[in-house]
């Protein structure tokens, strides 16, 4: 849907000047407690009630609702992503000279945004890209890692002195390449998937109190493409990145993490982790190893 | 001036590692390999056309939207999904 009529213009125009658009992800629904009862409520009624009035119902499913709460039409997702047919639907629930139109009541921004963090953590942004046959959607694919100031300090080792290499904790560099896979329908992230994995760190420069350090890494990964469907399917991984360092807090300023070469299955994989700051500068008269 | 080899990694990677994979790694030609790093995060990042989603003034959630529907007089669009859309993880 998000590749499709969701990304179309004239969709995009109808939802902000036509309907007050919600979109909401079934785990939340079903899982007790993780949103309010009320809401809960009243996304089962509008599903009870679409049913009643003879609708098409489903959990993954398009719903038209009435100011006064009437449902007024739905879509199968199968058919809702057809953009023709999500429009003619959009048309036609409302129309009419006293239909009213304007501006999004809801400013638009960023879906994608990192959970609130501890003060002191580093977050990540990840970006995931299956290439030839890896994915089946044209969306990259994206999450939020958040370090907190434990994990972070772990990722230095060291006196930071030019040469000087260690292995990143495997606790955190599981928690990063635990998510390095493709759009798939299972989103199991759990580092319990990983055969392999190897993180090092390798201090290139140091300067006053900055210093620059390599990191280098692979990664073998389980990952079904269909959640308690196995089919066999594996992340391949060769990584390259690196991290800036205040050496005299001993803190990481930035990190970066691509993969070099990925596959995942019969197709290829793109991965790029960047963390939310931007990677100190550091002077082109650094020392070198 | 840096130079780069269609694989960069160090072919140091742990012994055993992903057999065949790190072995095939053509030496390193540069240590810094910022240059190439930040060119391939900036590659990767979503373009606008993938954040179209994002113009869209989505209600925070269902409550919200039936009380801006109930006050503007505009139908609710509700899309109910597996997974999560808003990070292409669905």
């Amino acid at each position: 849907m998000r590749a499709g009529p969701l990304s179309s213009p004239r969709v995009v125009e109808l939802l902000n000047s036509r309907y007050v658009p919600v979109y909401t992800s079934n785990e939340d629904y079903v899982k007790r407690g993780a949103v309010p009862d009320d809401e809960v409520a009243e996304w089962s009624r509008i599903y009870r009630a679409s049913l009643d009035a003879g609708l098409s119902t489903g959990t993954v499913h398009v719903y038209i609702v009435a100011p006064d709460g009437r449902p007024l039409g739905s879509l199968h997702v199968a058919e809702a992503a057809k953009t023709e047919k999500l429009i003619d639907l959009l048309e036609s629930a409302a129309s009419g000279p006293g239909a009213p139109t304007g501006k999004p009541l809801v400013p638009p921004r960023p879906q994608s945004r990192p959970a609130s963090a501890p003060e002191g953590s580093l977050v990540l942004h990840l970006i995931a890209r299956g290439k030839k046959g890896a994915s089946w959607d044209g969306i990259p694919s994206e999450d939020w890692i958040i370090l907190d100031g434990r994990r972070r300090e772990g990722l230095i080792g060291g006196e930071m002195r030019p040469g000087e290499s260690w292995e990143v904790p495997r606790e955190t560099s599981a928690l990063i390449f635990s998510r390095f896979y493709p759009q798939t329908e299972n989103n199991n992230a759990s580092p319990d998937r990983i055969d392999e994995q190897s993180l090092r760190a390798t201090v290139l420069s140091a300067e006053g109190d900055r210093a620059r350090i390599r990191l280098d890494g692979a990664l073998r990964l389980r990952h079904d493409f269909y959640p308690g469907r196995k089919d066999g399917r594996e992340v391949r991984a060769t990584v390259i990145g690196y991290m800036d360092a205040d050496t005299r807090k001993r803190t990481i300023l930035g990190f970066r993490l691509v993969t070099d070469k990925a596959t995942y299955g019969p197709g290829e994989l793109e991965v790029a982790v960047s963390s939310a700051e931007t990677p100190a500068k550091t002077s082109d008269k650094r020392s070198r190893i | 001036m840096y130079r780069y080899h269609r694989s960069i990694l160090a072919p140091t990677l742990a012994a055993g590692m992903v057999a065949g994979w790190a072995a095939a790694a053509d030496p390193v030609v540069e240590r810094d390999p910022s240059p190439l790093v930040d060119r391939r995060v900036e590659e990767l990042a979503p373009t606008p056309e993938e954040r179209r989603f994002d113009e869209i003034g989505w209600a925070r959630d269902i409550r919200e939207g039936r009380r801006l529907s109930r006050e503007s007089g505009r139908p609710l669009f509700l899309f109910t999904h597996d997974g999560r859309m808003a990070v292409g993880r669905c």
